[in-house]
């Protein structure tokens, strides 16, 4: 206790601790999975639900049970935010445009001109690929079709699109994506 | 608790005035706005908690504003730096919200996403452009090395 602050952790948000500090361990086994290789996704919902399933295991023993509705929303919100910390990280190394091309150039182990670090982006696939691959994702969601040579949005992308420009109007945001 | 709680909240619903207000007077990354300002409000309210007369549960005070502040930087990064989105919100633009899909790959590809991210590592010294081309600096190269370890310890093959 400092002050007025009272740092006492009940035995539910120890077990939040203890889930979130194994995370990175189930991810880096499970990443390691044939059946899961190059599943990025995959792999880190697979890890979160066997972290997040050990935690409601581990809370229904006597000894580590929540003594209030609170400690069990707390123990919650604290393992929610460490996957949400352990998501932003995640993306980033496996989805970073930025890193992306840093690799590359790291990669490279020569200077290139931006014709060619953007032809060698992602180990030769070319910068062409992330909007490939992030126009394929809209498809496949379906917020987006093809019409002829062109691309449409549909009626939910249409509403997400908007209420996209309103936030980034909301927060004042110049330069996105 | 739910003092705790109500305290976690609303130092939260502060931060995020604070974010709006400063996204809009600061020239600075917004992405730095928002990261540092979270830090910078948890410690205040922090410091704000010990003066105050009765008890605060740090746990549950944590974990409310860690969470909260959490959920809104998840959006926030969403809407800042995701190229899916963008691509919605300017289809939503366009005439009958249909663009030729050259155009729209073209777009990000030549003119804009890949040449600022290339100018961004320029600006934070993570590149240097010499007469052969772009090459990392040594700073740039420490970071890709270290990113380039995390990769292999998680399996990843390649990011994008």
């Amino acid at each position: 206790m400092i002050g007025h602050l009272d740092f006492t952790a009940g035995p539910a948000v120890v077990v939040a601790l203890i889930a979130a500090a194994l995370f990175p361990a189930v991810l880096a086994a499970l990443s390691r999975l044939p059946r899961l290789r190059a599943r990025n996704a995959l792999q880190f919902l697979a890890s979160s639900v066997i972290v997040v399933a050990l935690w409601a295991i581990a809370l229904c023993f006597p000894a580590m049970r929540a003594s209030s509705a609170a400690e069990l929303a707390t123990s919650f919100m604290i393992l929610a935010s460490a996957l949400t910390i352990y998501l932003e990280i995640w993306a980033l190394l496996s989805r970073g445009y930025t890193l992306g091309l840093l690799l590359t150039l790291f990669r490279g182990e020569h200077p290139m001109s931006d014709a060619q670090l953007a032809a060698s982006y992602r180990q030769g696939e070319g910068v062409g690929w992330i909007m490939r691959h992030r126009l394929g994702g809209l498809l496949s969601a379906g917020l987006v079709r093809r019409q002829g040579d062109g691309i449409v949005l549909t009626g939910t992308g249409a509403i997400i699109g908007i209420l996209y420009r309103a936030a980034v109007a909301a927060l004042a945001l110049k330069i996105t994506g | 608790m739910s003092e705790a709680f109500l305290l976690g909240a609303a130092a939260a619903l502060l931060w995020l005035a604070v974010v709006l207000v400063l996204l809009r007077l600061s020239k600075r990354s917004p992405a730095l706005i928002v990261v540092l300002s979270a830090a910078l409000v948890y410690l205040a309210a922090l410091l704000a908690s010990l003066a105050l007369a009765q008890r605060v549960a740090f746990w549950p005070f944590s974990a409310a504003y860690g969470f909260l502040t959490l959920c809104v930087l998840m959006l926030f990064g969403a809407l800042y730096k995701s190229v899916s989105l963008r691509m919605l919100g300017d289809l939503s633009l366009a005439v009958g919200h249909a663009l030729p899909e050259q155009e729209l790959l073209a777009r990000y590809i030549e003119e804009d996403s890949f040449g600022r991210r290339v100018a961004i590592l320029l600006k934070e010294g993570h590149a240097l452009r010499t007469a052969e081309g772009l090459k990392l600096s040594p700073k740039g190269r420490r970071i890709a090395a270290g990113i380039y370890r995390l990769q292999q310890a998680f399996a990843i093959r390649a990011s994008g």
